[in-house]
């Protein structure tokens, strides 16, 4: 769905007093991003997680080397429209992403950009508001509505485009917990309908959810596995300034003491259903 | 010494359709060298108290007194206020002057003082977010990284040596190294300076590692208070509010569900202690070793 290929991103930025001095957000990233496939991708702040996310959909242009979104090249100018479509984004702030001063017109903002039949953009804006849990807000103002449901409003937009791959960029970093929870069951149903689906963020607990984490640090790919894998490691966890996921933290500390907990249990849910399994009075026999 | 909030209702809208208090009968203190935190819904009266603790607003009914003054007196109110510090969310977006420096140093600027006591105050305050103003003090602010941008805003405060501080959400879009340099400098600042601390938090753990005390808000009242064991003790009326708890006691919730662990009144709060109850649980033989 989405091929970097030597990707770089360089450019020079002013400092008072100190001149231009050359700034690399990205330097020679190559990635491949399964169709269909869930990927975190995590890292400390600058670590170029954004500027990975903006190359994404056109946003920003590499510098050097090519980003392939379902095979267009974004630096084609012909094929930025089509590669917008195919590819939708998620922002933080949801305050930054609403135009309209109703529910229902912001999501058909994007469609009616497409010039879609008003048929089309009425059936297209109604899934899409049904989706994303805000349908009976419609008529609403967003100013009325929580930083969690504005956020629902912003991911109804860009479904109403049926993208083929929504990327989130630290979309859940202003929510409060219901919020967050509410935007991660909505990737979780984005993923059984074969959305391909990129998460930035800082929570190892959403991260833990995906197929697969890629890890960026300065620029570069630090480490690339399944979240089972990952995880197993902690030393490459604090080279990226991350964290376990807490679930991991108590996995480990049982480990220390002699449980054999396997690798791919990484949830509170899990280790409670693991611990309860291997509790001795609960093994058969 | 502290800041207390007794009996304190407020309304938005007095007059208007919408009645409903959102402070209701509010009652609170802050003592110096403690982290207090504050825990609730979004919408529950987070912010309008914070609001309340430096006279941003003033209650309808109720008083709220720093040090014993409130804020009614206009000659006292710019002091009272200084005394009180109180940073936003996303403080960085409140950075505004052409250096770090200058960011940093006009709250003390404006409080008079002269201009090594201002430098000293800076480079106090700077040092203790952990901000190297030597190589960042003359560059602009908007050329920092996110964390560091957070840090000048929340030195700015702190160089004018609150005697209190309140944070609403100081973590929040913080990468997790970040994250931890926050609550540990938060610690460090009541420790060290003896500060009284709020710290508005979603994060159950966050809370439950660094406060002293906790208050639980509902619809604009506090609920519960007490120690975070106290608190978080009692899950299941979190949990019929919609709040999370910390994971290791998430975790003993779901244990003692499936009655693999046992109802105590206590619940685990770290993942130390999590591990050692389970560990007991499943007989390892490691347990109780380090």
């Amino acid at each position: 769905m989405i091929d970097f290929n030597g990707v770089s991103c360089r450019y020079k930025r002013e400092y008072a007093g100190e001149g231009a001095l050359p700034v690399t957000a990205l330097d020679d990233v190559s990635f491949h991003i399964p169709r269909g496939s869930f990927i975190a991708l995590v890292g400390r702040n600058g670590s170029g997680k954004s500027t990975a996310a903006r190359c994404m959909n056109a946003l920003q242009l590499p510098s050097g080397g090519t980003v392939l979104v379902d095979g267009a090249d974004t630096s084609d100018d012909e094929m930025v429209l089509t590669i917008r479509q195919k590819a939708g984004m998620v922002f933080q702030n949801p305050d930054n992403q609403l135009v309209s001063s109703v529910v229902e017109d912001d999501v058909a903002f994007g469609p009616e950009n497409l010039g879609l039949h008003p048929d089309e953009i009425r059936k297209r804006v109604d899934r899409a508001m049904k989706a994303a849990g805000i349908y009976d807000r419609r008529l609403d103002s967003p100013d009325e509505l929580s930083g969690g449901q504005k956020q629902r409003v912003a991911i109804a937009g860009v479904l109403a485009m049926e993208p083929e791959c929504i990327i989130f960029d630290e979309a859940t970093a202003m929510l409060d917990p219901a919020g967050r929870s509410a935007v991660m069951e909505m990737i979780r149903r984005l993923r059984e309908r074969g959305t391909t689906v990129v998460l930035i963020t800082h929570f190892m607990e959403e991260a833990a959810e995906a197929d697969e984490i890629l890890i960026l640090k300065e620029g570069k790919i630090l480490s690339r596995g399944t979240p089972a894998e990952i995880f197993a490691v902690p030393d490459l966890i604090s080279e990226a300034g991350l964290d376990l996921p807490a679930a991991v933290k108590i996995r480990n500390l049982l480990r220390q003491r002699g449980a054999d907990i396997p690798d791919r249990v990484l949830d509170i849910k899990s280790l409670a259903e693991w611990i309860a399994g291997n509790c001795p009075e609960n093994v058969p026999g | 010494m502290s800041i207390e909030l007794k009996n304190v209702t407020y309304r938005y809208n007095r007059n208007g359709a919408e009645d409903t208090p959102a402070l209701k009968d509010v009652n609170l203190t802050v003592e110096p060298g403690q982290i207090c935190g504050i825990v609730g819904h979004t919408g529950s009266g987070k912010t309008t108290l914070v609001q309340q603790l430096n006279g941003l607003l003033t209650p309808q009914e109720g008083t709220v007194t720093v040090d014993g003054e409130d804020f009614s007196s206009r000659d006292r109110r710019a002091e009272l206020r200084r005394k009180v510090g109180l940073v936003f969310q996303y403080p960085e977006y409140q950075l505004f002057e052409e250096t770090v420096a200058e960011d940093i140093a006009f709250g003390p600027r404006n409080m008079g003082l002269a201009e090594d006591e201002i430098r000293e105050r800076s480079a106090e305050a700077a040092r203790m977010t952990g901000l190297d103003l030597e190589l960042l003090g003359d560059r602009s602010p908007f050329e920092l990284s996110g964390g560091q941008k957070r840090k000048a805003a929340i030195a700015g405060v702190l160089a004018m040596r609150p005697a209190y501080l309140v944070l609403d959400e100081p973590a929040a879009g913080l990468d997790p190294e970040a994250h931890r340099e926050m609550l540990d400098m938060l610690v460090r600042i009541c420790s060290e300076w003896g500060c009284g601390i709020v710290l508005v938090s979603h994060n159950m753990d966050d809370v439950a590692a660094i406060c002293h005390r906790v208050y639980v808000m509902e619809k604009g009242s506090i609920v519960m208070g007490g120690t975070p064991d106290q608190v978080f003790s009692r899950s299941g009326e979190l949990r019929e509010m919609g709040l999370g708890l910390p994971a290791a006691a998430e975790l003993t919730v779901l244990l003692r569900k499936e009655g693999v662990l046992p109802d105590a009144p206590r619940i685990p709060l770290n993942a130390e202690e999590a591990a050692e109850l389970i560990a007991a649980r499943l007989r390892l033989k490691g347990q109780g070793e380090k």
